[in-house]
């Protein structure tokens, strides 16, 4: 077993390797907005949240620039529809033919303004939480209920710490 | 003179003497007095004499009738009329209500004298004509239906006559509840006959429901429901006069009505009210032959009353009431020879026994306006004070029994309808019922006017005045009555059944002596017996204690009643209050709670934690978004590319 | 000549303009002139809807219009010549025949005697009541004499926003929570009657079809099924609810109890034959097919309800509550009368609504007078009352048995030909309970005969009649006693008697001469129902 560790290592099949496609990428920003919804959502901490929105927004980031990078004016399913009989491999292994287009950059320029708008938000956010740090001397969301209306039930199901 | 005309001003001018009489004065000057007393006789003598004048022409012309019909109610196909009919049985019944009426009208202004509520009291007394009238001159069943009610208005009004008293009102309103009883079982049965005579809407004669043809609308109604419907309604149509007439689950307020001033009272026990009952009968007995059952219903009905009635008479010590179950238990005779088949005889029998009764009632009223006692128990010996009023009670007392004068050609012919038709169960019990008649009736007599004076009243004063001491105008009424109860019967009765009778109905004229016979010597020992008891007091009479107690609560009927009342009515009442106020407020509550538990659901949001808000805020987003991406698929699904 | 001054707009107007006359500041809370004013301007417009009966002949009486060749549906109308709302041609119209003017003097006649006996029982912001009264008059001739649905339903929704007023603020200390349940429960009604003028509306615009009275009674035969289905159960869902139908009774029991007594006599009187009005009128005429199928559910709801209600006015022990559940009896009399598919039925139907509205009335008045005097409603504390009065006592026993319906009043005439009318329905041979269940029904309502007699009874008797109450041996009861009010007679005002007087007297002369009355409903009833009896499949 150890050689054939050790010959796979060495022989490196780059037609046999796997090559990450569009769904991957998109699985991979699924599972990171997840992380960050739930970071947003079940965090008695003010900080804890603003990170979940950044992992929200990188994650839309992610999309975009994998967007780009797979999809092409000729990469339309109508048009797959007539290339997939012949060039099946050739859709999803951009790096053996080494087929960068660089005429369409728009999702790369929305990854960048992506990426200013999360270093905004969070600094936005910072300064709240300075604000209300001053005020109320606490960054627990559990006790920031002035919006909570007298009638109220007591229930655990919301507002509870994760 | 036409005799249309003569009909409908009998029954304007009761109308007419009521409308001028009716003043609303405490107590009335003697000359108001008199114009109301004139007024009144003037109604009632006119209208004896246009009676006489149409039963004068009936006779000499057998077999007319007229009818005459207004239009009272005209909704499309259905219209009510009212009007006047005029056959054999009709003028009869007149010919013997216009003397009674009279004959009270004139007791009344001397009873009445000195007493509040003068001409309130006449406007009942005319008023009570008015409605009797317009029954017996009633066209159709409708018509019927609305002058029974407005006899069982005025009874009760006549009945709650010292409104001051609150023992007559409690006694008044029990009875206009029993009679409501049977107005709604005549109104039942109106609606019921009319659906079927409406089936047929092309043949469809006025006025509705007509008493001149009965036999047509009550074949229609047979035909389509069958015998054991059938007899159902006409059941229902005879409940009505059941409860009229006193019989035995209704015969409560017959004790009651004694509350009504003593005139008011004899017209409702003797010759209106209970007579009202069974002329309703009469008129729609072409109806009941149609079905054996209902008849043979009536007859168990009237029978059981009979004896009923008459064993509580027995023991009663009111004289009032002692008449009164004297009234109902003849009442249940003349019911159950109407259902053996005995028509000419009961219509007789019940213009017989009206003359009779309300003498007996005039005749308890001097005494009881002598004597100040309604108890027999301190009256006693009067025959030797007045001699007059002993008469005039045997005469009546001889009449209802059936013995001889009047009553006795009725009873005749009676038994010897229901002896030549072989019904023998009947006869035994109507001889059973006649005996217990003797009975109480002869029981009466004796105690009052024989033996020795128990009461109070010193008779000592009377003895040099003429007549007894009894004013003129209580007598000659009395006096006037019992030369009617007299001859009136041998006057009248022997062609009697050549006037009044049902077409195909066989009828029995042969006379049987041998059933008169034996019926008259089985009284005459009766009456020897009785003479021996109460007066030569040779036996004594044990009274058995449970047995008593049972007749004198009116075998329970009234306590049963009671019961009936408070479960039937008052017991379901409770239970619907209960209903009203938990489930259908149950129902305007529910809403009440679901817009609140909206609510609620709603308040719950507002739980300022900011984590559910953000939560809130993610899933709308997402909500719109699968809206959005699941309306873009179907779009491109459908329209494609 | 003599029809020139005769105008519905008129009609309507004048009296919304003389409440709003009282509303404003001329009168200067001068309770008397206003007062008179009011009463005025009532016995006005009680003469001016007697000269529409009286002129106008031809429309009303069936007998000038055949002479004339008129047709006889609704031939006096009146419209707004603008649209209101342009795109489904909505306007404001009227249009009068026999039964709208019958109506509308009926709320004349009951609204005049209410103002005259209104002088001793309202006794703060009189301002605000005769406007609001006036106000209501106005807006009840809009509703009965509307030609649109439009109209109707502006009117209907007026008289509850009126009716909520009238009742909240001079009522008992619950009266602000029964005035809101009942504005609830009538707004829940007419969504559904919104929701179904507007299908009306919208289905007219499309098919080109001017939605008036007049053509939708040809046109609506033509409606999908479906539609006029849908339609028939949202108005009956509104007229359902107040028009007191059994199970939706209690929130109109609760006003007529909670309100003031003439406010109550109004409610009583006119509203809920309102709903009765629109039943006839709408479901009746415009949808019969689909009320064919409706009515047998409609006549065994009001059997029971009839029942219901005499059984609930048996156990109470307070006078007012009595009348409040006899006059829920006499509404669904007269709801089994007008679902009855035959003419007499309807006629009796309406007869019966007039009968209700003035025997409801004078026992309302009865009832309150013995309040006013003895400061107490239960009948455990009243007794022998008729020593006090004499007067009084006999017009309460004539109005007792109005309400028992005796023969020759006016209620005799009603309850028989409703009662007569809906056992010889043709529809309940075809109907889905089977044969003769429902009629066996009916009969068990008619038991309400001895029912009536006996709530009744227990009113007049224990009020008039029967022993006084004694509150020295009873020492543990509160509540004003007679005794202890050492009175030797009761004088009764003149207005009072005017009042009892002119009702009673009405009672019995229509109950004499129902004729009268039946004239007019018959012509209606016989141009306009009997085609629609005689198309029943």
């Amino acid at each position: 077993m150890l050689n054939e560790f050790l010959t796979s290592v060495n022989s490196v099949d780059f037609n046999a390797m796997f090559t990450p496609g569009f769904c991957h990428y998109l699985i991979l920003a699924l599972i990171i907005f997840i992380i960050g919804i739930t970071t947003a959502i079940s965090s008695a901490n003010f900080i804890k949240i603003l990170i979940g929105v950044g992992f929200m927004l990188s994650a839309a980031c992610i999309n975009f620039i994998a967007a780009d990078t797979f999809i092409t004016p000729d990469s339309a399913p109508i048009n797959a529809i007539e290339a997939a009989e012949s060039t099946l491999v050739a859709n999803f292994a951009p790096i053996s033919e080494l087929n960068f287009d660089f005429t369409s950059p728009e999702g790369q320029v929305i990854g960048f303004i992506i990426s200013v708008f999360i270093i905004i938000s969070i600094a936005l956010g910072l300064g709240l939480v300075c604000v209300i740090f001053s005020k109320l001397k606490t960054s627990n969301l559990n006790n920031m209920d002035k919006l909570k209306s007298k009638d109220c039930p007591e229930n655990e199901a919301f507002g509870g710490e994760i | 003179m036409d005799i249309i005309q003569n009909l409908w001003m009998l029954l304007i001018l009761p109308l007419l003497a009521t409308f001028f009489t009716c003043i609303p004065n405490a107590y009335v000057s003697l000359p108001k007095r008199r114009i109301t007393l004139f007024l009144a006789i003037f109604s009632s003598g006119l209208s004896m004499l246009l009676t006489l004048f149409c039963l004068k022409y009936l006779q000499n012309n057998p077999g007319d009738f007229f009818e005459s019909n207004i239009t009272f109610l005209n909704a499309g196909i259905f219209k009510i009329h009212l009007g006047v009919l005029l056959d054999n049985v009709s003028a009869y019944m007149l010919g013997v209500l216009y003397p009674i009426s009279l004959a009270v009208i004139v007791f009344s202004y001397k009873y009445m004298k000195n007493e509040e509520g003068f001409s309130r009291y006449f406007a009942y007394l005319n008023m009570l004509v008015f409605s009797m009238t317009g029954l017996i001159l009633s066209t159709n069943l409708i018509q019927s239906c609305i002058f029974l009610e407005l006899i069982g208005l005025f009874s009760y009004l006549s009945i709650g006559f010292y409104y001051k008293k609150p023992e007559t009102q409690r006694a008044a309103r029990k009875t206009f509840l029993i009679f409501k009883i049977g107005d709604f079982a005549i109104f039942a049965s109106i609606l019921g006959f009319t659906y079927f005579l409406l089936q047929d809407i092309e043949n469809l004669l006025y006025p509705i429901l007509s008493l001149n043809d009965v036999s047509s609308w009550g074949l229609m109604a047979y035909v389509q429901l069958g015998p054991g419907l059938y007899a159902a309604l006409c059941l229902l149509a005879a409940l009505a006069a059941l409860v009229k007439s006193a019989q035995v689950p209704f015969q409560m307020w017959i004790s009651d009505a004694s509350d009504a001033p003593a005139p008011l009272s004899a017209l409702i026990n003797g010759a209106i009210t209970i007579t009202a009952g069974i002329y309703l009968l009469i008129r729609i007995y072409p109806a009941m032959i149609l079905s054996p059952i209902a008849l043979k219903t009536i007859a168990a009905v009237g029978i059981i009353t009979a004896i009923m009635c008459a064993a509580i008479a027995l023991v009663q010590s009111d004289i009032k009431k002692i008449l009164s179950f004297s009234t109902a238990s003849q009442a249940g005779i003349m019911l159950a020879a109407l259902g053996c088949g005995a028509y000419s005889g009961t219509v007789l029998h019940l213009g017989m026994h009206g003359i009779a009764k309300v003498m007996m009632f005039l005749i308890a009223g001097i005494i009881i306006h002598k004597t100040f006692t309604r108890n027999i128990k301190f009256l006693g010996g009067l025959r030797e004070y007045t001699p007059i009023l002993a008469a005039g009670w045997l005469l009546g007392c001889i009449s209802i029994t059936g013995i001889f004068f009047s009553g006795f050609y009725s009873k005749e012919m009676i038994l010897s309808h229901i002896y030549g038709s072989g019904q023998f169960v009947y006869l035994s019990l109507i001889i059973i019922a006649i005996l217990l008649t003797v009975l109480y009736l002869f029981r009466s007599y004796f105690l009052i006017f024989e033996g020795q004076y128990k009461g109070s009243y010193d008779f000592s004063i009377d003895e040099d005045k003429p007549y007894d001491g009894i004013n003129l105008f209580m007598l000659i009424p009395s006096a006037f009555l019992a030369f009617l109860c007299a001859f009136l019967g041998g006057f009248v009765a022997p062609n009697f059944q050549r006037y009044v009778f049902i077409i195909k109905q066989k009828f029995y004229l042969t006379r049987h002596p041998e059933l008169e016979i034996s019926m008259f010597i089985i009284c005459g020992i009766i009456i020897y017996f009785m003479w021996q008891i109460y007066t030569l007091k040779k036996f004594k009479i044990k009274r058995i204690r449970l047995i008593y107690k049972f007749i004198v609560l009116q075998f329970y009927i009234v306590k049963f009643f009671e019961y009936v009342y408070k479960i039937l009515i008052k017991g379901i009442a409770k239970i619907i209050k209960v209903l009203d106020k938990y489930v259908i407020s149950g129902f305007y509550l529910l809403i009440g709670q679901v817009a609140r538990f909206g609510g609620y659901l709603t308040l719950r949001l507002q739980n300022g934690s900011i984590n559910s808000y953000i939560f809130c805020f993610f899933a709308f987003i997402l909500a719109i978004l699968i809206c959005t991406t699941m309306v873009y698929l179907k779009g491109l699904m459908q329209y494609g590319g | 000549m003599a029809v020139n001054f005769l105008s519905i707009f008129t009609l309507c107007l004048l009296p919304i303009f003389a409440g709003l006359i009282v509303f404003s500041p001329i009168f200067r809370d001068n309770t008397v002139k206003i007062r008179r004013f009011a009463k005025g301007f009532c016995s006005f417009s009680l003469i001016y809807t007697l000269f529409f009966i009286l002129l106008l002949n031809s429309n009303f009486n069936k007998a000038a219009a055949d002479a004339q060749n008129i047709v006889q549906n609704f031939n006096f109308t009146e419209t707004l010549p603008f649209n209101i709302i342009p795109n489904i041609d909505a306007t404001i119209s009227f249009g009068l025949d026999s039964f709208s003017i019958l109506m509308c003097i009926l709320t004349s006649f009951i609204m005049l005697l209410i103002l005259i006996v209104s002088k001793s029982m309202i006794n703060s912001k009189q301002k605000m009541y005769y406007g609001l009264m006036l106000l209501m008059e106005g807006i009840l001739y809009g509703l009965f004499a509307a030609n649109n649905l439009f109209t109707f339903f502006i009117f209907w929704q007026l008289t509850a926003i009126l009716a909520y007023f009238l009742i909240a603020v001079w009522g008992t200390n619950s009266a602000k929570q029964s005035a809101l349940k009942f504005a609830l429960f009538n707004t829940i009604g007419a969504a559904f009657m919104l929701i179904a003028s507007a299908l009306i509306y919208a289905y007219c615009a499309d098919a080109n079809i001017q939605p008036e009275f007049n053509n939708l009674m040809q046109a609506s035969a033509d409606f999908p099924l479906f539609m006029q289905l849908v339609v028939s159960i949202g108005f009956l869902a509104a007229f359902m609810i107040r028009l007191p139908v059994f199970p939706l009774h209690k929130a109109n029991s609760d006003i007529l109890y909670d309100s003031i007594t003439p406010v109550s006599m109004m409610l009583s009187g006119i509203l809920f034959s309102t709903a009765a009005y629109g039943l006839i009128r709408i479901n009746l005429q415009l949808f019969y097919e689909m009320f064919q199928i409706l009515a047998p559910a409609l006549i065994l709801l009001g059997a029971a309800g009839i029942i219901w209600a005499s059984y609930l006015a048996i156990s109470q022990n307070d006078t007012k509550k009595i009348t409040v559940y006899y006059t829920i009896a006499q509404m669904n009399i007269i709801l089994i009368g007008a679902s009855s598919f035959t003419e007499f039925g309807l006629n009796g139907a309406i007869f019966h609504i007039i009968s209700t509205a003035l025997v409801s009335a004078g026992l309302f008045v009865g009832i309150e007078l013995i309040y006013m005097k003895f400061k107490t409603r239960k009948l455990e504390f009243l007794g022998g009352i008729s020593k006090f009065t004499p007067t009084l006592t006999i017009l309460m026993l004539i109005l007792c048995l109005a309400a028992m319906a005796m023969p020759f009043t006016m209620s005799f005439s009603g309850e028989f030909l409703s009662f007569n009318g809906a056992f010889n329905s043709p529809l309940l041979e075809k109907n889905y309970f089977g044969t003769g269940l429902i009629q066996g029904f009916i009969i068990f309502a008619a038991l309400s005969i001895i029912l009536s007699g006996a709530y009744i009874l227990r009113l007049l008797h224990k009020t008039f009649f029967g022993i006084e109450y004694d509150i020295i041996n009873d020492f543990n009861k509160n509540g004003s006693a007679i005794k202890n009010l050492a009175v030797n007679e009761i004088k009764l005002s003149r207005h009072q008697i005017t009042v009892l007087t002119i009702i009673v007297s009405a009672l019995i002369i229509f109950g004499i001469y129902p004729m009268g009355i039946i004239d007019k409903i018959s012509t209606f009833v016989s141009t306009n129902i009997s085609n629609i009896i005689s198309t029943i499949f």
